[in-house]
């Protein structure tokens, strides 16, 4: 599994995507609709969820999370002062 | 295990396969009379639309075309054509109205409605070749699909899906059952959540279900009763040119009864007729 730091690079949110979901994304996607992506569904979403909050040891936001509807958007909120409740 | 359809639930039927040239939608509305819902499931490849006859393909998605147009990816569009495409003609068949007359509107979480047409509410899933259409006049619904041959449970999403009881539940089947149980858990929670127009605003393991084979409730993470008689659900499996799909189906009774005539030339709510007839009488 990819590990994301506190504060990923974007490179490693698609690496997440491409590596750890089997979604083929490149740079160009960034900013599509999650739903536009080729292979993308709801079991992925929670996954996604899931490999996050593994490799930071969060509990994200749902709503702020589920509101990110771009890879881009979606980086944004794992940064230091991203979507995240807390330390689990 | 109970196969997952066989327990009978008189307000869903049987899913009613529909192709997309020459479907007979007799059996959809029988549905919507009989049990007040209906499931209808039609393939991809057969309702993928000719993106050559642009006025018919505009015709048919109204107010979807732009959307439509901006997909960048082709099968996504294709895709996303053909899913509305299906949920249009069998809210037109419904209706008795004409496919050009149905406008979809979309809430806060993508739910679609009918515009206009509250009367009927639907639901819409796809996954692989399989598309499905979830109709009632009983309040609201929620449908999904998933691949049979799906991998859940061996990718560790128990844990996220499963409130403790349900794991508990799912840990005591021999191993060959903890995937099949855990599609089916999966697809109650996405009918559900699509139902209430929550998607996964609220987490999974959150709320919950029983075992299979007895009448299928929404539990507390402990596995106590939730919400009451008003909510019915059911899981099926599905063949679809040989590839088994796992589908569940939610539906909220409001308690107004089934509507047993949805058409949109002639639908009138009764307590609005028994109002006007009464004032009238007063008048008279």
């Amino acid at each position: 599994m990819s590990l994301l730091s506190t504060d990923p690079r974007l490179a490693d949110v698609l690496g997440l995507f491409t590596d750890d979901l089997g979604v083929e994304v490149t740079e160009r996607d960034v900013d599509t609709d999650l739903d536009e992506l080729h292979g993308w569904d709801s079991v992925n979403l929670l996954r996604l969820i899931m490999l996050v909050e593994q490799a930071t040891g969060r509990r994200l936001a749902l709503p702020a999370f589920l509101e990110a509807r771009t890879i881009r958007r979606i980086h944004a909120l794992l940064g230091p002062d991203g979507g995240a409740e807390g330390q689990r | 295990m109970i196969l997952p359809g066989r327990a009978a639930c008189p307000q869903l039927g049987e899913p009613v396969a529909v192709t997309a040239t020459g479907a007979d939608w007799a059996r959809v509305r029988a549905d919507l009379r009989h049990h007040g819902s209906a499931l209808v499931h039609g393939r991809l490849a057969d309702w993928r639309p000719d993106e050559g006859d642009e006025r018919a393909l505009r015709a048919v998605l109204g107010r979807d075309w732009a959307r439509y147009r901006d997909i960048a990816h082709d099968e996504i569009r294709k895709r996303y054509a053909a899913s509305r495409s299906l949920l249009k003609h069998a809210a037109a068949a419904a209706l008795r109205a004409d496919v050009s007359d149905v406008e979809l509107a979309y809430g806060p979480t993508g739910r679609p409605s009918l515009r206009g047409c509250d009367q009927i509410d639907i639901s819409l899933s796809h996954t692989d070749d399989l598309l499905l259409v979830g109709l009632t006049s009983r309040g609201l619904i929620g449908v999904d699909a998933e691949l049979a041959s799906r991998q859940l449970y061996r990718k560790g999403l128990a844990q996220h899906i499963c409130t403790p009881q349900e794991r508990r539940d799912l840990e005591r089947l021999p191993d060959e059952e903890r995937n099949p149980s855990l599609l089916r858990l999966w697809t109650l929670k996405e009918a559900y959540s699509k139902a209430i127009g929550q998607g996964m605003q609220f987490r999974f393991s959150e709320f919950g279900f029983g075992p299979d084979g007895k009448p299928v409730r929404v539990n507390r993470p402990d596995g106590t009763p939730g919400v009451g008689a008003e909510w019915f659900f059911r899981t099926y499996s599905l063949d679809v040119g040989g590839v088994l799909f796992v589908v569940s189906a939610a539906v909220h009774d409001a308690g107004l009864g089934r509507t047993l005539d949805t058409e949109i030339t002639t639908m009138l709510d009764a307590e609005t007729v028994d109002v006007i007839n009464a004032s009238l009488r007063d008048k008279a």
